[in-house]
């Protein structure tokens, strides 16, 4: 009995130091740190799915600019904003406009897993405000509101201390205010894609 | 200088038609000819018009079933025109106008069939209306049901006060038609509607209805 009472007295006295060492550890380390990653990106959308954007658009190459502001460890915070240009392609189900331009605010986190000296890999998710806004030259014929779900990578090679190319991939499911006749509600009021991003990082 | 501040003024103030986006109308109606046949490449356009601005909103074509199928946003501030075509294989164009919201069910138009009539099977049909009676009455609208073709409301509106007394319809060839008219008491308010059936034949027809 005397023995298990100083065996468990002894356990717990090295957990407690060993928890004091790492709480410390983290402070030096700064555990939760502000820290800005800029990145500025060209995106490419590959619609799919039976979605009006699937069916009746054509994808352009869009532009980004996404900032990681706030790392709490391996956890990277941020933020993104993303334009992505379409060209219509079949005006009898569309109507008479020639581009729709999908917009999106959101917010991301990211994970950080080195991969290599030069190379890391981030998992990550994220969730935003979605706008597809439908025009004929300056003619505007309305937009949706809507909200995207994004999940996905990014994987970057450090040039230096400073810049970084990266190359992400992500899911985004999309979906949209729409009033139509119900048949018609998913195709108008969804959206599904893999968006294809490279550019570059600067912190 | 002058010209360009006007110009830019223009430019800013001019509001042109808006649309609301998250609403989607569709319009699904079949296209035949006088013989129930279907009609397939027949030009369907959509405008909306509010007097002063004019957009095409949607066009397409029927298929080998007659069928057109067209959906677009639906406009804030003007009324929708629908109009149908094939001119080159000698068909008249057929356009509807003055369609709103009370048009469609769930969103979609409320149009099941529309027949398109040969330019070399139409003829025109005067109708006059003329006040004979002591009575206060005023006419206020009228109708043709039959084989019609040209530009048609869908939405008959009462007019009691600027209401043609002179009405010219385009009719099909060799039918008999019904002519709708309503009449209002201005003493009583009270609105009448009569019926009256005309035989049309190869030649243009002048009819005179008096009230």
């Amino acid at each position: 009995m005397k023995n298990s009472l100083l065996a468990f007295l002894l356990f717990f006295s090295v957990q407690s130091f060993s928890q004091e060492v790492e709480r410390e550890s983290w402070q030096s380390e700064n555990f939760v740190k502000f820290d800005a990653q800029l990145r500025f990106q060209v995106l490419y959308p590959i619609q799919f799915g039976d979605y009006a954007l699937s069916k009746a658009y054509d994808s352009n190459p869009g532009v980004g600019v996404n900032m990681s502001f706030l790392n709490i460890k391996n956890f990277k915070i941020g933020a993104g904003y993303n334009i992505e240009f379409y060209k219509v392609t079949d005006k009898q189900l569309m109507g008479n406009f020639n581009t729709a331009n999908y917009s999106s605010v959101f917010g991301t986190v990211n994970y950080e897993l080195k991969t290599a000296e030069k190379v890391s890999f981030y998992p990550n998710i994220g969730v935003g405000y979605a706008m597809l806004k439908q025009k004929a030259g300056s003619s505007n014929f309305g937009h949706q509101d809507g909200i995207e779900y994004r999940a996905g990578f990014i994987t970057d090679y450090k040039f230096n201390k400073t810049v970084s190319l990266f190359f992400g991939a992500n899911y985004i499911y999309s979906k949209y205010q729409i009033n139509t006749a119900p048949e018609f509600e998913k195709f108008f009021g969804n959206s599904q894609k893999i968006q294809l991003s490279i550019g570059l990082q600067i912190e | 200088m002058k010209k360009i501040t006007l110009l830019l003024f223009l430019a800013l103030t001019s509001c042109g038609i808006s649309y609301d986006g998250e609403t989607r109308l569709i319009l699904e109606t079949t296209v035949l000819d006088r013989n129930g046949d279907f009609l397939s490449g027949i030009e369907t356009k959509v405008r909306a018009s509010n007097g002063s601005d004019d957009d095409l909103i949607s066009s397409g074509f029927s298929n080998s079933y007659g069928t057109t199928f067209l959906t677009f946003t639906k406009p804030l501030n003007a009324s929708i025109d629908i109009s149908f075509s094939n001119e080159q294989s000698g068909y008249d164009t057929q356009s509807f106008y003055n369609i709103n919201a009370e048009n469609f069910d769930n969103y979609k138009l409320i149009m099941n069939e529309v027949v398109l009539l040969k330019t070399d099977d139409i003829v025109n049909l005067r109708v006059s209306f003329i006040k004979n009676s002591s009575e206060y009455n005023s006419l206020i609208s009228s109708r043709i049901e039959g084989l019609v073709t040209g530009r048609q409301s869908l939405n008959l509106q009462d007019d009691e006060f600027n209401y043609p007394e002179d009405k010219s319809f385009t009719v099909a060839k060799n039918q008999n038609v019904v002519l709708h008219y309503t009449l209002i008491n201005n003493d009583t308010k009270v609105k009448t509607v009569y019926t009256f059936p005309i035989l049309i034949e190869n030649e243009s027809v002048s009819q005179i209805i008096n009230y």
